[in-house]
């Protein structure tokens, strides 16, 4: 029978995997690194100069950074359910599955895999925003470094969380064209019904209630807390639900893997 | 105890098509053996329900005792799986790859390590074993996977279409590597091809597929022998004497023979005793791709070539 130390290693392994992959081949990383930099330098900057948005009393720039961070993050999360189709398609996915590991640690593992990937992303967006802060008198950070560090283990969460998102979506939509495709029709939504643009206060009422359901929305009050507020008021609920939400995230995926192999 | 036993197993995809349409047979502890038949017949299926990745619609399938899909975390610990698809990662060095699925197989980090660096060696890849698996060729890729396959010593290999899309030195190499492994380790080993000539040399056993059934099952001499038998071919100026069964067929005297490489010094003493003279001599052995033909029902090389440049392109497309 299997047991909890097996399965551990199994998701360990699943890790090494992408970590070993990474090392490899890092220029996604260096070209994903482009996109956040360009919205924080023109989006933030025009939003910053107009002053539409109350962000109580932080500059546009400042607010936006942690927001700009949890969508690298996203992005890079996103694409995992479209690499397991992938895997799957390539007949890498059937070399895991016939090892003797649950499809659980399995499914555990790739969503962790995400997380590798996220933190090296989050490492080179942090380090730009920093360098930016020292130009840009716009960006104002936490002089932290311990609340800087903590931002790493609050990315992957929230990448593992996504990735469980779009790893469901997977196991539902099976082929590759409509997996990408549903891919990104849940990214934008989850990015912008987010705390990561403005603050929930000033959305309507019906975005105030996505934001709320939205987990990234918890991933960005965290990040915020760390690298801005220093307010961690919300913390524990933050990684409650987080939480929370990939182990329902990762159960539906268990229960549905056996879809993707059909 | 048999090392695989399948009854009655029947696979529909999702609504549509019976991949496979009630298929029974039993494979014994050290067989080779074979699944052969066209595009679409239904091999891959098979092979997929009795290595755990897919459920079966009905019937029963066990693998040593262990029946699915009850059991499938014993079944998996006891099986090696070689997919038709390339399954090594392109990214990772060949290493690398060897290294994971040790772990993936319960291995300890050293063990692993141990384990990885044994199957590089023999696999005579060594020299290759830091250079990632995208800039190995076809030989060496296929190598590589059926000793990811080996490393928690199976007791059943499953190797489907092994030699797809390899040259003929490398194609003859992996045979040569997979009987090399069978006769050290004893296991059972599971293979589908389309290369009849191998299926004949290595398989102890075939089973021959057509459209979701099985159509036959026996050894290769068995299926051979149960179409039609090998011929002479004489070119004789002379009169013939009276044999048996013979013919003549566009100006040649054709005789059936069990073994006509056997008989054919004989049947040129006779006719030369009788006064004629030889001006050519063929043998025509029956061929297990006669059997196949009989079987299946079609002719394996208009089918072949396609799915070849299919899967050959699929590769391609994978490791660029
Ligand atoms: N995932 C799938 N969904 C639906 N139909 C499938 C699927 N996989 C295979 N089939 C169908 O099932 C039948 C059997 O396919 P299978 O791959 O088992 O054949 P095969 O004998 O391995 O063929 P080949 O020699 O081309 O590898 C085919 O008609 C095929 O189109
Ligand atoms: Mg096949």
């Amino acid at each position: 029978m299997m047991n909890i130390k097996n399965e551990v290693r199994n998701v360990l392994t699943i890790i090494e995997l992408e970590a070993r992959r990474l090392r490899h081949d890092y220029t996604d990383i260096a070209v994903r690194a482009i996109q956040p930099i360009v919205w924080l330098l023109v989006f933030g900057t025009v939003f910053s100069k107009n002053r539409v948005i109350d962000t109580g009393g932080y500059s546009y720039l400042s607010f936006v950074a942690p927001g700009i961070l949890a969508q690298a993050v996203l992005f890079v999360a996103i694409f995992f359910g479209i690499m397991l189709v992938w895997d799957r398609d390539s007949g890498n996915l059937a070399k895991l599955l016939v090892a003797p590991a649950s499809r659980f640690s399995l499914v555990i593992g790739k969503c962790f895999s995400a997380s590798v990937r996220a933190i090296a992303q989050a490492v080179v967006v942090i380090s730009l925003i920093l360098m930016l802060s020292l130009f840009v008198t716009d960006i104002s950070l936490s002089n932290n470094p311990v609340y800087i560090l903590l931002t790493l283990p609050v990315v992957v969460l929230i990448a593992a969380v996504a990735a469980s998102i779009s790893i469901l979506f997977a196991t539902i939509f099976r082929t590759r064209e409509r997996v990408m495709g549903f891919g990104q029709l849940l990214t934008l939504p989850l990015f912008f019904t987010s705390s990561a643009l403005y603050p929930i206060e000033i959305m309507p009422w019906y975005l105030q209630w996505m934001a709320k359901v939205n987990p990234l929305t918890y991933g960005v009050d965290l990040l915020r807390g760390l690298m801005l507020t220093g307010d961690l008021s919300n913390a524990l609920l933050d990684v409650g639900v987080l939480l929370g939400f990939l182990a329902v995230m990762s159960l539906a995926c268990t229960a549905l893997f056996r879809r993707m192999m059909e | 105890m048999p090392a695989i036993e399948v009854s009655n197993l029947r696979k529909r995809y999702g609504k549509g098509v019976l991949a496979v349409d009630g298929v029974s047979f039993g494979i014994d502890d050290g067989e080779i053996f074979g699944l052969l038949g066209p595009n679409g017949a239904g091999k891959t299926t098979i092979i997929k329900v009795m290595t755990t990745l897919l459920t079966a619609t009905e019937g029963r399938v066990t693998i040593f005792g262990n029946e699915r899909p009850r059991n499938d975390y014993e079944i998996r610990n006891l099986i090696g799986y070689v997919p038709q698809d390339v399954s090594s990662d392109a990214a990772l060095t060949g290493y690398e790859n060897l290294l994971i699925s040790a772990k993936l197989y319960g291995r300890g980090g050293k063990d692993a390590r141990r384990v990885s660096e044994d199957v590089l060696r023999q696999l005579s890849l060594w020299d290759a074993k830091d250079r990632v698996a995208k800039t190995y060729s076809g030989g060496m890729i296929r190598k590589l996977e059926i000793g990811q396959a080996m490393v928690h010593d199976p007791k059943i290999l499953f190797l489907d279409e092994p030699t797809i899309g390899l040259d003929p030195v490398a194609r003859k190499q992996v045979w040569a590597f997979i009987r090399e492994l069978k006769e050290r380790t004893k296991m059972t080993v599971i293979i589908t091809t389309h290369y009849m000539e191998e299926a004949d040399h290595l398989c102890d056993r075939i089973a021959i597929m057509s459209i979701g059934k099985i159509a036959t099952i026996g050894t290769p001499a068995e299926l051979k022998a149960s179409v039609s038998q090998g011929a002479i071919i004489l070119g004789v100026k002379g009169t013939p004497p009276l044999i048996p069964n013979s013919r003549q067929e566009n100006g040649s005297l054709v005789i059936p023979a069990t073994n006509p490489a056997r008989e054919l010094p004989g049947y040129i003493d006779l006719l030369r005793a009788n006064g004629c003279e030889i001006l050519s001599a063929n043998i025509r052995e029956t061929t297990l791709e006669d059997a196949f033909v009989k079987y299946a029902g079609t002719r394996i090389e208009e089918m072949d070539q396609w799915s070849s440049v299919r899967k050959m392109r699929r590769v391609a497309r994978r490791m660029a």
